[in-house]
């Protein structure tokens, strides 16, 4: 999977479970700040992703510390190469 | 009636409530203070301080305040839909002493107020991980308290959607979760405004719901539509 496959489907997940605008999803756009995401959200963004990319998430459970979408681009990323069956 | 006649009449019980939870907190801080904070007598007095605002409701609603209670499990996770600022005090009709709530920061910087809710174990979410809040959702479940979590966060007219992490605190605690359909709270009570209208209000509990039949994947995030759906159902919001 390539890094645009996982921003396309990492936006397309997120905007449809929380109502994002897609225009704000910008790799600096900040969860808390810009999106209006808080840790409550955390939940259901591991949820989400793990269905959008068939990964396991829940085991590290570190997406409440990530700030931007740039750094759950790269989180993503990183998993997809862990796990081969994505 | 006209809409400033209802707000005429309502003004006076929000005076009254907000001005009931300052000087109780006045009176009460001192013994508190000396005795240490403990968090069952805390809890005790939240409670009475809450069936006070609940009666100053039952006034601003023009004696038109309605309560469906059900059969209530011993220790669970307490949700409900979020129309108004007092949703919190709504458990307190329902006789719930042994009650925290997870609650964003704010409250807890309310005077007095914001050091007893502190101090009885409420859960600040502000800054925290949905690991650690879910970490102190189950510790809180295991001293044998109820936990109250509006899943939406933000104070909505129309039910929002509806978060899955106190539905993960549930399943990984199996304690059953409660819904509750507050009615009319929001209409009394619109976000932005601090004037109650007069108008009925209706608080619903609803049949609890087990965890055990929301496994797997995605149980929590099921789990929460399924609630979600009881509620506005019963809110009669549902297409």
């Amino acid at each position: 999977m390539t890094r645009e496959e996982i921003i396309k489907t990492v936006n397309g997940a997120l905007a449809e479970e929380f109502e994002l605008d897609p225009a704000a999803m910008k790799p600096e756009a900040n969860f808390f700040t810009d999106l209006g995401l808080d840790s409550l959200d955390a939940v259901d963004m591991v949820i989400v992703l793990e269905q959008a990319f068939k990964i396991k998430i829940r085991t590290n459970y570190e997406v409440g510390k990530i700030i931007t979408l740039g750094d759950l681009y790269n989180y993503i990323e990183e998993l997809v190469k862990q796990q081969p069956n994505a | 009636m006209p809409d400033f006649i209802k707000k005429l009449y309502g003004a006076p019980f929000a005076a009254a409530a907000w001005t009931w939870l300052f000087v109780s907190g006045l009176f009460a801080a001192p013994y508190f203070y000396l005795t240490g904070y403990k968090e069952n007598e805390l809890r005790n007095f939240l409670y009475f301080q809450g069936r006070i605002v609940q009666l100053a409701v039952f006034f601003a609603s023009g004696f038109r305040k309605k309560i469906v209670k059900g059969k209530m499990p011993e220790r669970s996770i307490l949700v409900a839909n979020h129309p108004c600022m007092y949703d919190t005090f709504i458990f307190f009709d329902f006789g719930v002493k042994n009650l925290v709530c997870i609650a964003k920061d704010w409250p807890f910087k309310i005077i007095f107020y914001g050091k007893f809710i502190e101090k009885a174990g409420y859960i600040n979410s502000e800054g925290k991980t949905a690991e650690e809040i879910i970490g102190e959702t189950r510790a809180a479940l295991e001293r044998g308290l109820n936990v109250a979590v509006f899943p939406e966060g933000t104070r909505s007219k129309v039910t929002g959607r509806f978060r899955s992490l106190a539905f993960e605190a549930a399943i990984r605690a199996d304690c059953p979760v409660v819904p509750f359909a507050i009615k009319g709270l929001g209409e009394m009570l619109p976000r932005g405004s601090y004037c109650p209208k007069c108008v009925p209000v209706e608080y619903i509990q609803l049949e609890a719901v087990s965890p055990r039949d929301f496994q797997g994947e995605l149980g929590a995030h099921n789990m929460a539509k399924h609630v979600k759906n009881m509620i506005t159902e019963k809110l009669g919001e549902k297409k």
